[in-house]
Protein backbone atom coordinates (compact mmCIF):
# COMPACT_ATOMS: atom_id res chain seq x y z
CA UNK A 1 0.00 0.00 0.00
CA UNK A 2 1.38 3.41 -0.94
CA UNK A 3 0.76 6.63 1.00
CA UNK A 4 -1.67 7.79 -1.72
CA UNK A 5 -3.86 4.74 -1.07
CA UNK A 6 -4.06 5.27 2.66
CA UNK A 7 -7.52 6.51 3.59
CA UNK A 8 -6.49 8.25 6.79
CA UNK A 9 -9.69 10.24 7.33
CA UNK A 10 -11.86 7.19 7.01
CA UNK A 11 -9.48 5.27 9.25
CA UNK A 12 -9.70 8.00 11.88
CA UNK A 13 -13.50 8.13 11.59
CA UNK A 14 -13.88 4.37 11.89
CA UNK A 15 -15.56 4.10 8.51
CA UNK A 16 -13.49 1.20 7.18
CA UNK A 17 -13.91 -2.54 7.29
CA UNK A 18 -11.63 -4.52 9.56
CA UNK A 19 -9.37 -5.93 6.79
CA UNK A 20 -8.75 -2.43 5.36
CA UNK A 21 -8.03 -1.06 8.82
CA UNK A 22 -5.49 -3.80 9.42
CA UNK A 23 -3.81 -3.05 6.13
CA UNK A 24 -3.60 0.66 6.98
CA UNK A 25 -2.20 -0.10 10.42
CA UNK A 26 0.51 -2.16 8.75
CA UNK A 27 1.35 0.81 6.54
CA UNK A 28 1.32 3.21 9.49
CA UNK A 29 3.80 1.04 11.35
CA UNK A 30 6.25 1.55 8.48
CA UNK A 31 5.49 5.14 7.36
CA UNK A 32 6.43 8.06 9.61
CA UNK A 33 4.87 10.67 7.32
CA UNK A 34 1.40 9.05 7.42
CA UNK A 35 1.70 8.64 11.19
CA UNK A 36 2.42 12.35 11.51
CA UNK A 37 -0.50 13.25 9.27
CA UNK A 38 -2.81 11.07 11.35
CA UNK A 39 -1.48 12.67 14.50
CA UNK A 40 -2.12 16.16 13.07
CA UNK A 41 -5.73 15.15 12.31
CA UNK A 42 -6.17 13.89 15.86
CA UNK A 43 -4.70 17.07 17.30
CA UNK A 44 -7.03 19.14 15.11
CA UNK A 45 -10.08 17.24 16.41
CA UNK A 46 -8.97 17.66 20.02
CA UNK A 47 -8.30 21.34 19.46
CA UNK A 48 -11.64 21.96 17.75
CA UNK A 49 -13.54 20.16 20.52
CA UNK A 50 -11.65 22.07 23.21
CA UNK A 51 -12.41 25.45 21.66
CA UNK A 52 -16.00 24.74 20.59
CA UNK A 53 -18.71 27.07 21.85
CA UNK A 54 -20.31 25.54 24.89
CA UNK A 55 -23.25 26.80 26.83
CA UNK A 56 -25.92 25.66 29.18
CA UNK A 57 -28.78 24.22 27.14
CA UNK A 58 -32.11 25.95 27.78
CA UNK A 59 -34.38 24.55 30.45
CA UNK A 60 -36.07 21.53 28.91
CA UNK A 61 -39.59 22.20 30.24
CA UNK A 62 -39.56 25.83 29.15
CA UNK A 63 -38.14 24.85 25.76
CA UNK A 64 -40.84 22.23 25.32
CA UNK A 65 -43.62 24.65 26.29
CA UNK A 66 -42.37 27.14 23.70
CA UNK A 67 -42.16 24.49 20.98
CA UNK A 68 -45.70 23.38 21.80
CA UNK A 69 -47.02 26.94 21.78
CA UNK A 70 -45.37 27.71 18.46
CA UNK A 71 -46.53 24.46 16.90
CA UNK A 72 -50.17 25.28 17.33
CA UNK A 73 -51.76 25.93 14.00
CA UNK A 74 -53.52 29.25 13.56
CA UNK A 75 -57.26 28.95 13.81
CA UNK A 76 -59.73 29.44 11.07
CA UNK A 77 -59.95 33.15 11.80
CA UNK A 78 -57.90 33.63 8.68
CA UNK A 79 -60.78 32.53 6.52
CA UNK A 80 -63.13 34.64 8.57
CA UNK A 81 -61.03 37.74 7.98
CA UNK A 82 -60.71 37.03 4.28
CA UNK A 83 -64.38 36.36 3.92
CA UNK A 84 -65.28 39.51 5.80
CA UNK A 85 -62.95 41.50 3.61
CA UNK A 86 -64.38 40.10 0.43
CA UNK A 87 -68.08 39.80 0.94
CA UNK A 88 -68.45 42.47 3.57
CA UNK A 89 -70.13 40.21 6.08
CA UNK A 90 -70.95 42.24 9.13
CA UNK A 91 -70.34 42.20 12.78
CA UNK A 92 -67.01 40.63 13.42
CA UNK A 93 -65.00 43.00 15.40
CA UNK A 94 -66.23 46.35 16.57
CA UNK A 95 -68.86 44.70 18.69
CA UNK A 96 -65.97 43.58 20.80
CA UNK A 97 -64.78 47.10 21.29
CA UNK A 98 -67.18 48.04 24.04
CA UNK A 99 -65.24 46.69 26.99
CA UNK A 100 -63.11 48.62 29.44
CA UNK A 101 -59.60 49.77 28.59
CA UNK A 102 -56.76 47.65 29.88
CA UNK A 103 -54.14 49.30 32.02
CA UNK A 104 -51.60 49.53 29.22
CA UNK A 105 -52.54 48.95 25.60
CA UNK A 106 -48.97 49.20 24.44
CA UNK A 107 -47.89 46.58 26.91
CA UNK A 108 -50.56 44.24 25.57
CA UNK A 109 -49.42 45.00 22.03
CA UNK A 110 -45.85 44.13 22.95
CA UNK A 111 -47.04 40.84 24.45
CA UNK A 112 -49.04 40.19 21.31
CA UNK A 113 -46.05 41.02 19.10
CA UNK A 114 -43.70 38.84 21.10
CA UNK A 115 -46.25 36.04 21.34
CA UNK A 116 -46.27 36.04 25.10
CA UNK A 117 -49.78 34.82 25.86
CA UNK A 118 -50.72 36.33 22.51
CA UNK A 119 -54.31 35.06 22.69
CA UNK A 120 -54.88 36.78 26.00
CA UNK A 121 -53.12 39.93 24.79
CA UNK A 122 -55.35 40.01 21.71
CA UNK A 123 -58.44 39.63 23.89
CA UNK A 124 -57.27 42.56 26.03
CA UNK A 125 -56.63 44.68 22.95
CA UNK A 126 -60.11 43.90 21.66
CA UNK A 127 -61.55 44.68 25.07
CA UNK A 128 -59.75 48.01 25.16
CA UNK A 129 -62.20 49.31 22.61
CA UNK A 130 -61.58 52.51 20.67
CA UNK A 131 -58.90 53.46 23.20
CA UNK A 132 -56.61 50.90 21.55
CA UNK A 133 -56.78 52.45 18.07
CA UNK A 134 -54.51 55.51 18.59
CA UNK A 135 -51.91 53.38 20.35
CA UNK A 136 -51.96 50.88 17.49
CA UNK A 137 -51.73 53.69 14.94
CA UNK A 138 -48.70 55.09 16.72
CA UNK A 139 -47.09 51.66 16.75
CA UNK A 140 -47.28 51.54 12.94
CA UNK A 141 -44.29 53.88 13.01
CA UNK A 142 -42.43 51.99 15.72
CA UNK A 143 -38.80 51.24 14.84
CA UNK A 144 -39.35 47.63 15.86
CA UNK A 145 -40.79 45.84 12.85
CA UNK A 146 -42.46 43.26 15.09
CA UNK A 147 -44.56 45.99 16.67
CA UNK A 148 -45.39 47.39 13.23
CA UNK A 149 -46.57 43.98 12.08
CA UNK A 150 -48.53 43.37 15.26
CA UNK A 151 -50.16 46.80 15.11
CA UNK A 152 -51.14 46.42 11.44
CA UNK A 153 -52.50 42.94 12.11
CA UNK A 154 -54.55 44.13 15.08
CA UNK A 155 -55.83 47.19 13.22
CA UNK A 156 -56.91 44.93 10.42
CA UNK A 157 -58.74 42.76 12.92
CA UNK A 158 -60.28 45.66 14.79
CA UNK A 159 -61.41 47.79 11.88
CA UNK A 160 -64.17 46.21 9.91
CA UNK A 161 -64.69 47.14 6.27
CA UNK A 162 -67.27 49.84 6.93
CA UNK A 163 -65.12 51.49 9.49
CA UNK A 164 -62.13 51.37 7.19
CA UNK A 165 -64.02 53.69 4.90
CA UNK A 166 -64.91 56.03 7.75
CA UNK A 167 -61.50 55.95 9.32
CA UNK A 168 -59.71 56.29 6.02
CA UNK A 169 -56.69 57.97 7.47
CA UNK A 170 -55.82 55.09 9.80
CA UNK A 171 -56.59 52.54 7.15
CA UNK A 172 -54.46 54.34 4.59
CA UNK A 173 -51.55 54.14 6.94
CA UNK A 174 -52.00 50.38 7.27
CA UNK A 175 -52.21 50.08 3.50
CA UNK A 176 -49.19 52.33 3.05
CA UNK A 177 -47.18 49.86 5.07
CA UNK A 178 -47.80 47.37 2.33
CA UNK A 179 -47.43 49.68 -0.59
CA UNK A 180 -44.01 51.18 -0.04
CA UNK A 181 -41.80 48.31 0.93
CA UNK A 182 -38.66 49.98 -0.32
CA UNK A 183 -38.92 53.36 1.33
CA UNK A 184 -37.03 53.62 4.51
CA UNK A 185 -39.08 54.97 7.41
CA UNK A 186 -42.08 55.40 5.17
CA UNK A 187 -43.19 51.97 4.15
CA UNK A 188 -43.56 48.49 5.41
CA UNK A 189 -40.21 47.22 6.55
CA UNK A 190 -40.50 43.76 5.09
CA UNK A 191 -37.21 43.99 3.31
CA UNK A 192 -34.68 41.15 3.51
CA UNK A 193 -32.69 43.03 6.14
CA UNK A 194 -34.63 42.85 9.37
CA UNK A 195 -36.95 40.14 8.16
CA UNK A 196 -38.00 38.21 11.17
CA UNK A 197 -40.02 35.10 11.57
CA UNK A 198 -42.72 37.19 13.25
CA UNK A 199 -43.33 38.94 9.94
CA UNK A 200 -45.09 35.79 8.79
CA UNK A 201 -47.98 36.93 11.02
CA UNK A 202 -48.88 39.38 8.31
CA UNK A 203 -49.62 36.63 5.80
CA UNK A 204 -53.34 36.32 6.57
CA UNK A 205 -53.61 40.09 6.39
CA UNK A 206 -51.88 40.15 3.01
CA UNK A 207 -54.16 37.39 1.78
CA UNK A 208 -57.14 39.36 2.95
CA UNK A 209 -55.85 42.48 1.26
CA UNK A 210 -55.55 40.54 -1.97
CA UNK A 211 -59.16 39.51 -1.47
CA UNK A 212 -60.09 43.17 -1.19
CA UNK A 213 -58.92 43.84 -4.69
CA UNK A 214 -55.42 44.99 -3.77
CA UNK A 215 -53.85 42.04 -5.55
CA UNK A 216 -50.80 43.65 -7.04
CA UNK A 217 -49.01 44.76 -3.92
CA UNK A 218 -50.53 42.09 -1.70
CA UNK A 219 -48.98 39.53 -4.06
CA UNK A 220 -45.71 41.37 -3.76
CA UNK A 221 -45.84 41.10 0.03
CA UNK A 222 -46.80 37.44 -0.20
CA UNK A 223 -43.93 36.75 -2.59
CA UNK A 224 -41.42 38.17 -0.15
CA UNK A 225 -42.97 36.34 2.76
CA UNK A 226 -43.05 33.12 0.79
CA UNK A 227 -39.29 33.39 0.46
CA UNK A 228 -38.83 34.10 4.15
CA UNK A 229 -38.46 30.60 5.55
CA UNK A 230 -40.09 27.23 5.67
CA UNK A 231 -42.50 28.34 8.36
CA UNK A 232 -43.67 31.32 6.34
CA UNK A 233 -44.07 29.14 3.26
CA UNK A 234 -46.13 26.80 5.39
CA UNK A 235 -48.33 29.69 6.50
CA UNK A 236 -48.82 30.93 2.97
CA UNK A 237 -49.75 27.44 1.88
CA UNK A 238 -52.07 27.06 4.83
CA UNK A 239 -53.82 30.33 4.09
CA UNK A 240 -54.22 29.30 0.45
CA UNK A 241 -55.71 25.93 1.43
CA UNK A 242 -58.10 27.71 3.78
CA UNK A 243 -59.20 30.05 1.00
CA UNK A 244 -59.61 27.13 -1.33
CA UNK A 245 -62.06 25.52 1.09
CA UNK A 246 -64.24 28.60 1.05
CA UNK A 247 -67.73 28.33 -0.42
CA UNK A 248 -67.19 31.52 -2.33
CA UNK A 249 -65.83 30.98 -5.88
CA UNK A 250 -64.20 34.41 -5.88
CA UNK A 251 -62.13 33.48 -2.85
CA UNK A 252 -61.30 30.11 -4.36
CA UNK A 253 -60.19 31.82 -7.56
CA UNK A 254 -57.99 34.11 -5.50
CA UNK A 255 -56.35 31.04 -3.95
CA UNK A 256 -55.56 29.69 -7.41
CA UNK A 257 -54.15 33.06 -8.46
CA UNK A 258 -51.87 33.13 -5.41
CA UNK A 259 -50.64 29.60 -6.11
CA UNK A 260 -49.91 30.54 -9.72
CA UNK A 261 -48.34 33.87 -8.96
CA UNK A 262 -46.09 32.57 -6.20
CA UNK A 263 -45.21 29.33 -7.94
CA UNK A 264 -46.17 27.44 -4.78
CA UNK A 265 -45.68 23.71 -4.83
CA UNK A 266 -49.24 22.89 -4.05
CA UNK A 267 -51.06 19.68 -3.16
CA UNK A 268 -52.63 19.18 -6.56
CA UNK A 269 -55.32 16.89 -5.17
CA UNK A 270 -56.81 20.01 -3.56
CA UNK A 271 -57.26 21.49 -7.02
CA UNK A 272 -58.93 18.39 -8.43
CA UNK A 273 -61.93 19.02 -6.19
CA UNK A 274 -62.52 22.29 -8.00
CA UNK A 275 -63.03 20.59 -11.37
CA UNK A 276 -66.77 20.31 -10.69
CA UNK A 277 -67.15 24.00 -9.99
CA UNK A 278 -68.97 25.87 -12.77
CA UNK A 279 -66.98 29.03 -12.00
CA UNK A 280 -63.57 27.49 -11.40
CA UNK A 281 -63.55 24.20 -13.28
CA UNK A 282 -61.83 25.67 -16.31
CA UNK A 283 -59.17 27.49 -14.27
CA UNK A 284 -58.55 24.35 -12.20
CA UNK A 285 -58.17 22.21 -15.32
CA UNK A 286 -55.75 24.69 -16.86
CA UNK A 287 -53.74 24.73 -13.67
CA UNK A 288 -53.56 20.93 -13.48
CA UNK A 289 -52.52 20.69 -17.14
CA UNK A 290 -49.77 23.25 -16.58
CA UNK A 291 -48.45 21.59 -13.45
CA UNK A 292 -48.47 18.00 -14.68
CA UNK A 293 -48.30 18.17 -18.45
CA UNK A 294 -51.21 15.71 -18.47
CA UNK A 295 -54.85 16.08 -19.39
CA UNK A 296 -57.71 14.01 -18.03
CA UNK A 297 -60.39 16.60 -18.71
CA UNK A 298 -62.90 16.89 -15.88
CA UNK A 299 -62.46 13.24 -14.87
CA UNK A 300 -61.71 13.66 -11.17
CA UNK A 301 -60.99 10.01 -10.43
CA UNK A 302 -58.51 9.78 -13.33
CA UNK A 303 -56.73 12.90 -12.05
CA UNK A 304 -56.62 11.59 -8.49
CA UNK A 305 -55.20 8.28 -9.62
CA UNK A 306 -52.52 9.99 -11.70
CA UNK A 307 -51.65 12.40 -8.91
CA UNK A 308 -51.06 9.67 -6.37
CA UNK A 309 -47.79 9.03 -8.18
CA UNK A 310 -46.94 12.63 -8.94
CA UNK A 311 -47.35 13.73 -5.32
CA UNK A 312 -45.18 10.92 -4.07
CA UNK A 313 -42.26 12.57 -5.78
CA UNK B 1 -26.75 5.86 17.06
CA UNK B 2 -27.68 2.32 18.02
CA UNK B 3 -30.22 0.29 16.12
CA UNK B 4 -32.28 0.00 19.28
CA UNK B 5 -32.39 3.78 19.60
CA UNK B 6 -33.58 4.13 16.01
CA UNK B 7 -36.30 1.57 16.69
CA UNK B 8 -37.49 3.43 19.77
CA UNK B 9 -37.67 6.60 17.66
CA UNK B 10 -39.56 4.79 14.91
CA UNK B 11 -42.11 3.54 17.46
CA UNK B 12 -42.55 7.04 18.84
CA UNK B 13 -43.07 8.42 15.35
CA UNK B 14 -45.67 5.76 14.70
CA UNK B 15 -47.48 6.57 17.94
CA UNK B 16 -47.47 10.25 17.02
CA UNK B 17 -48.93 9.47 13.61
CA UNK B 18 -51.65 7.47 15.34
CA UNK B 19 -52.59 10.57 17.29
CA UNK B 20 -50.53 10.25 20.45
CA UNK B 21 -49.18 13.80 20.73
CA UNK B 22 -47.16 13.00 23.83
CA UNK B 23 -44.86 10.85 21.68
CA UNK B 24 -43.53 14.02 20.11
CA UNK B 25 -42.83 15.45 23.54
CA UNK B 26 -40.66 12.41 24.29
CA UNK B 27 -38.73 13.00 21.05
CA UNK B 28 -38.19 16.68 21.87
CA UNK B 29 -36.94 15.81 25.35
CA UNK B 30 -34.61 13.21 23.88
CA UNK B 31 -33.04 15.39 21.18
CA UNK B 32 -33.40 18.89 22.54
CA UNK B 33 -29.96 19.20 24.13
CA UNK B 34 -28.20 17.70 21.10
CA UNK B 35 -30.17 19.95 18.78
CA UNK B 36 -29.36 23.05 20.78
CA UNK B 37 -25.68 22.11 20.95
CA UNK B 38 -25.64 21.48 17.20
CA UNK B 39 -27.21 24.88 16.45
CA UNK B 40 -24.81 26.53 18.86
CA UNK B 41 -21.82 25.01 17.06
CA UNK B 42 -23.18 26.33 13.78
CA UNK B 43 -24.18 29.80 14.92
CA UNK B 44 -21.84 30.46 17.86
CA UNK B 45 -24.71 32.41 19.39
CA UNK B 46 -26.83 31.11 22.28
CA UNK B 47 -29.93 33.09 21.37
CA UNK B 48 -29.83 32.14 17.71
CA UNK B 49 -29.15 28.54 18.67
CA UNK B 50 -32.22 28.41 20.90
CA UNK B 51 -34.37 30.05 18.25
CA UNK B 52 -33.16 27.73 15.50
CA UNK B 53 -33.52 24.62 17.60
CA UNK B 54 -37.02 25.61 18.69
CA UNK B 55 -38.15 26.37 15.17
CA UNK B 56 -36.55 23.15 13.98
CA UNK B 57 -38.77 21.19 16.36
CA UNK B 58 -41.83 23.26 15.37
CA UNK B 59 -41.19 22.39 11.73
CA UNK B 60 -40.52 18.77 12.65
CA UNK B 61 -43.86 18.65 14.45
CA UNK B 62 -45.63 19.98 11.38
CA UNK B 63 -43.88 17.66 8.98
CA UNK B 64 -43.73 14.50 11.07
CA UNK B 65 -46.95 13.00 9.76
CA UNK B 66 -45.38 13.06 6.30
CA UNK B 67 -42.15 11.37 7.46
CA UNK B 68 -41.86 8.14 5.50
CA UNK B 69 -39.09 6.51 7.48
CA UNK B 70 -36.67 6.36 4.58
CA UNK B 71 -33.90 7.47 6.91
CA UNK B 72 -33.67 7.36 10.69
CA UNK B 73 -35.72 9.91 12.57
CA UNK B 74 -32.50 11.46 13.84
CA UNK B 75 -31.11 12.04 10.32
CA UNK B 76 -34.44 13.44 9.22
CA UNK B 77 -34.54 15.75 12.23
CA UNK B 78 -31.05 17.04 11.58
CA UNK B 79 -31.99 17.67 8.00
CA UNK B 80 -34.68 20.00 9.29
CA UNK B 81 -32.19 21.79 11.53
CA UNK B 82 -29.77 22.15 8.63
CA UNK B 83 -32.52 23.60 6.42
CA UNK B 84 -33.54 25.91 9.24
CA UNK B 85 -29.94 27.06 9.55
CA UNK B 86 -29.61 27.60 5.80
CA UNK B 87 -32.83 29.64 5.73
CA UNK B 88 -31.53 31.61 8.65
CA UNK B 89 -28.27 32.31 6.84
CA UNK B 90 -30.01 33.26 3.64
CA UNK B 91 -32.31 35.75 5.20
CA UNK B 92 -29.85 37.18 7.61
CA UNK B 93 -27.96 39.68 5.60
CA UNK B 94 -26.40 40.94 8.76
CA UNK B 95 -24.71 37.56 9.08
CA UNK B 96 -23.45 37.87 5.54
CA UNK B 97 -22.22 41.34 6.29
CA UNK B 98 -20.56 40.08 9.46
CA UNK B 99 -18.87 37.38 7.45
CA UNK B 100 -17.65 39.98 4.99
CA UNK B 101 -16.18 41.92 7.89
CA UNK B 102 -14.50 38.76 9.16
CA UNK B 103 -13.13 38.04 5.69
CA UNK B 104 -11.92 41.60 5.37
CA UNK B 105 -10.28 41.49 8.79
CA UNK B 106 -8.68 38.17 7.96
CA UNK B 107 -7.19 39.65 4.80
CA UNK B 108 -5.63 42.54 6.66
CA UNK B 109 -4.65 40.88 9.91
CA UNK B 110 -0.95 41.40 10.52
CA UNK B 111 1.07 38.24 10.89
CA UNK B 112 2.01 38.01 14.54
CA UNK B 113 3.43 35.31 16.70
CA UNK B 114 0.23 33.60 17.75
CA UNK B 115 1.43 31.05 20.22
CA UNK B 116 -1.46 29.38 21.99
CA UNK B 117 -0.08 30.55 25.31
CA UNK B 118 -0.45 34.16 24.22
CA UNK B 119 -4.17 33.93 23.60
CA UNK B 120 -6.72 33.40 26.28
CA UNK B 121 -9.42 30.78 25.85
CA UNK B 122 -11.96 33.30 24.56
CA UNK B 123 -9.61 34.67 21.93
CA UNK B 124 -8.67 31.20 20.86
CA UNK B 125 -12.33 30.28 20.50
CA UNK B 126 -12.81 33.41 18.36
CA UNK B 127 -9.97 32.37 16.06
CA UNK B 128 -11.51 28.92 15.62
CA UNK B 129 -14.98 30.35 15.12
CA UNK B 130 -13.66 32.63 12.40
CA UNK B 131 -11.88 29.80 10.61
CA UNK B 132 -14.89 27.51 10.81
CA UNK B 133 -17.23 30.28 9.61
CA UNK B 134 -15.03 30.80 6.58
CA UNK B 135 -15.38 27.19 5.47
CA UNK B 136 -17.78 26.62 2.58
CA UNK B 137 -21.28 25.81 3.92
CA UNK B 138 -21.23 22.12 3.07
CA UNK B 139 -17.80 21.59 4.64
CA UNK B 140 -18.88 23.39 7.81
CA UNK B 141 -22.09 21.36 8.08
CA UNK B 142 -20.30 18.06 7.57
CA UNK B 143 -17.63 18.98 10.08
CA UNK B 144 -20.11 20.02 12.78
CA UNK B 145 -22.28 16.94 12.31
CA UNK B 146 -19.27 14.66 12.44
CA UNK B 147 -17.14 16.28 15.08
CA UNK B 148 -19.70 17.53 17.58
CA UNK B 149 -22.72 15.34 16.94
CA UNK B 150 -20.66 12.19 16.47
CA UNK B 151 -22.48 11.16 13.31
CA UNK B 152 -21.08 8.63 10.84
CA UNK B 153 -20.83 9.38 7.12
CA UNK B 154 -24.04 7.53 6.23
CA UNK B 155 -26.15 9.46 8.73
CA UNK B 156 -24.56 12.75 7.70
CA UNK B 157 -25.34 12.00 4.05
CA UNK B 158 -28.98 11.32 4.99
CA UNK B 159 -29.17 14.54 7.01
CA UNK B 160 -27.69 16.68 4.27
CA UNK B 161 -29.38 14.94 1.37
CA UNK B 162 -26.05 14.20 -0.32
CA UNK B 163 -23.98 11.11 -1.07
CA UNK B 164 -21.58 9.23 1.17
CA UNK B 165 -18.71 10.30 -1.10
CA UNK B 166 -19.73 13.95 -0.83
CA UNK B 167 -19.48 13.66 2.94
CA UNK B 168 -16.08 11.99 2.70
CA UNK B 169 -14.74 14.61 0.33
CA UNK B 170 -16.09 17.62 2.21
CA UNK B 171 -14.87 16.39 5.57
CA UNK B 172 -11.46 15.74 4.13
CA UNK B 173 -11.33 19.22 2.55
CA UNK B 174 -12.46 20.86 5.80
CA UNK B 175 -9.76 19.05 7.74
CA UNK B 176 -7.07 19.88 5.23
CA UNK B 177 -7.97 23.52 5.26
CA UNK B 178 -8.24 23.79 9.04
CA UNK B 179 -4.96 21.96 9.55
CA UNK B 180 -3.32 24.57 7.35
CA UNK B 181 -5.13 27.55 8.85
CA UNK B 182 -4.64 26.50 12.46
CA UNK B 183 -1.23 24.90 12.15
CA UNK B 184 0.37 27.17 14.73
CA UNK B 185 -2.01 25.83 17.39
CA UNK B 186 -1.68 22.13 16.57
Amino acid sequence: MSCADVRLDEYLDDELSEPVRTEIERHLALCGECRMELERSRRLETFLRKTAPAGQAPDTDRFLRLVQARSRRPGRWMLAVAAVALVGAAGVILSALRGGAPADVREELVRYALKKDAGQAEAHLRAAGPAAIPVLEKALGDPDVRLQVAAATMLFKLLEPDQRKEDRETWNRVVARFQSPGEKNAGWSLMPVGLEEEDAEIIPVAVSMAAEGQERWAMDVLKRLNRLDALARGKVLESVVTLLHSDNPKIQKLALDIVNELGIRFPLSEIVDLLDSPELGEAALKFLRQQTGKDFGRDKSAWKKALEHVEDL
Amino acid sequence: MSEGDAMVDAELVLKFKEGEESAFEVLVRKYMKDAYSFCLKLTHDAQEAEELSQMGFVNAYRALRGFRGESTFKSWLYRIFINQYRDHLRRNRRAEHRLEVVREEARHRPVVNTEESELNAGELADVVKEKVELLPDRQREVLVLHLYQGMGYTDIAASLGCTYDDVKMNLSLARKRLKAELKEYL
